[in-house]
C-alpha cells in the first residue's frame, strides 16, 4: 500500500538524519528517487525551493514527495512518518537520558556519523555532477556524453561567486537560488533566442 | 532559525533559560531527525510532558506543510513553461554549488583523524561505487564507531586504573619500583588523566560553542 510505504520510507529517512537536513540528501536519492516517487531533477529543484522556503528541509520534503506520489493523505503519511521518529527519541531523551546524551562517549558516536555524512554528501555531489552536467548516468559504463556547456559555464561562475560574503555574513541559500535562476533564464534564454545549439 | 528560536522562547516566553536550550541544542543536532523538530519536541515535552511535545511538533510542522502543499499545485500548473524550465535549469546548478557548499562545511566540521578519513572514504566508496543502502552504511558507522569508542574508554580507563598504590602499581605493570620512583611513574599516568579534561567544564565549554 503506497501510504504504509511512504509513512515507512520516511520513517527510516526520520530516524537516520542525524546533524541536520542536509544530511538527508543522499537518503532520499537513494530511497524516493530509486523507488520511482520522484524523479532526479525534480528533487534537485525541490532542494532549491525547500533551502528558499521557510520550515525544516526534511518535512519541506516529505510533504512534497507524499502529495506528488499520492495527493494530500499521500502528505500526511510521509510528513507524519518522517517527524514521528523525533517525537518519539526525544520524548525519551528528554524525560529519562538527557544526561546520557551529554556524555563525551556518546558525543564522539555522532561526531563519527557526520564523517559518513561527508563521504555520501561527496558520493552525491559527484553523481549530481556527472548526470547533469554531463549527461553521464553511470561513470562505469559512459555511453555518449552530453555535456551541458551552459551549465558547466554557470557553475564555474556561480561556485566563486557564493564564497562573496555580504557585510561579513555569508550568502544565503535563497539569494544563491535567485542569483542562479536568474543568470539561468538570462544564459538559456539568449542561447534559445539566437537558436544557438550546444 | 536557531536564533528565532531563542528569541521567541528564552525572551519572550521565558519555557526555558538560555543554558537550556544551549544543552538542547546539542542534544537536537547529535540526536536522529530534523533538528528543528527535535527541538520543538524537547521544549514541549519539558514544559508540559508528552502532549506538549506533541503539540510543539504540530507546531512547527504544520506551516511548512500547508506552504508545501500551496507551492505543489503552482508548480504543476508552470512547470510546462518554456521560461519556467530555463529558470529551473539554473536553479539546478545552484543546487549543485548548495551541495557543494554542504559537503565543504561537513568536511570542516569533522575532526581530522586518520579514523574519520578512513570512515569518510569506506562510505563514499560503498555508496558510490558499490552502491550500497545509504541507511546500512549509517548504521554500520553507528556500531563500528560504539566499539571503537568502547575499546578506547576501556584503554584509557585500565592507564588511569594504574595510578594509585604502588603495590597496585607494580600488580598491573609487572614492575617492581619504590615509592619514588611509583611517583614519577605517577606523574607521567597522571598526564593521561590531564589530557582528560574534568567532565563537568569541558561540557559547558562545548556547549556554548554549538548554541552560537
Amino acid at each position: 500500500m503506497i501510504y504504509l510505504d511512504l509513512f515507512w520510507t520516511f520513517f527510516k529517512i526520520g530516524l537516520f538524519t542525524i546533524g541536520g537536513g542536509q544530511a538527508m540528501i543522499p537518503m532520499i536519492m537513494t530511497n524516493v528517487v530509486a523507488k520511482g516517487w520522484l524523479e532526479q531533477t525534480a528533487l534537485i529543484d525541490f532542494i532549491a525551493i525547500s533551502e528558499s522556503t521557510p520550515g525544516p528541509f526534511a518535512v519541506n520534503i516529505a510533504t512534497y514527495t507524499g502529495i506528488e506520489t499520492a495527493g494530500i493523505f499521500g502528505a500526511i503519511c510521509a510528513t507524519l512518518g518522517v517527524v514521528l521518529p523525533s517525537v518519539i527519541i526525544i520524548t525519551i531523551v528528554a524525560k529519562l537520558l538527557s544526561d546520557f546524551m551529554k556524555r563525551k562517549a556518546v558525543g564522539e558516536v555522532f561526531t563519527g556519523v557526520r564523517s559518513t555524512v561527508t563521504g555520501l554528501l561527496m558520493s552525491v555531489f559527484i553523481s549530481l555532477v556527472l548526470t547533469m552536467l554531463f549527461g553521464i548516468s553511470d561513470i562505469f559504463n559512459p555511453g555518449p556524453v552530453s555535456a551541458d556547456y551552459i551549465g558547466i559555464g554557470l557553475f564555474a561562475v556561480i561556485f566563486p561567486l557564493s564564497f562573496i560574503k555580504i557585510k561579513g555574513k555569508k550568502m544565503k541559500p535563497i539569494l544563491l537560488v535567485i542569483l542562479s535562476a536568474a543568470l539561468g533564464v538570462l544564459c538559456y534564454g539568449l542561447f534559445d533566442y539566437f537558436g544557438v545549439v550546444i | 532559525m536557531l536564533t528565532l528560536i531563542e528569541a521567541e522562547v528564552v525572551d519572550k516566553h521565558k519555557w526555558i533559560s538560555k543554558s537550556e536550550l544551549g544543552d538542547i541544542f546539542a542534544i537536537a543536532e547529535s540526536t536522529p531527525g530534523p533538528i528543528a523538530v527535535n527541538t520543538a519536541t524537547f521544549i514541549g515535552t519539558k514544559r508540559l510532558g508528552v502532549f506538549g511535545g506533541v503539540f510543539a511538533t504540530l507546531g512547527v510542522v504544520l506551516p511548512s506543510f500547508i506552504i508545501i502543499v500551496a507551492l505543489s499545485y503552482i508548480l504543476n500548473l508552470v512547470k510546462d513553461n518554456k521560461w519556467v524550465g530555463f529558470l529551473f535549469k539554473g536553479i539546478r546548478v545552484g543546487v549543485l554549488v548548495l551541495i557543494a557548499k554542504a559537503v565543504f562545511s561537513f568536511f570542516k566540521d569533522m575532526k581530522k583523524t586518520l579514523f574519520s578519513f578512513a570512515i569518510m572514504a569506506i562510505s563514499f566508496i560503498l555508496v558510490f561505487v558499490l552502491k550500497a543502502d545509504v541507511i546500512y552504511v549509517i548504521l554500520g558507522t553507528i556500531l563500528v564507531c560504539s566499539i571503537a569508542v568502547a575499546v578506547k574508554t576501556y584503554a584509557t580507563n585500565r592507564r588511569c586504573h594504574t595510578v594509585g598504590t604502588p603495590e597496585y602499581y607494580n600488580e598491573r605493570v609487572g614492575k617492581s619500583v619504590e615509592r619514588e620512583e611509583y611517583v614519577s611513574e605517577k606523574a607521567i599516568d597522571a598526564d593521561i588523566i590531564k589530557i582528560m579534561p574534568p567532565e563537568a567544564p569541558a561540557k559547558t565549554e562545548d556547549k556554548g560553542g554549538n548554541a552560537e
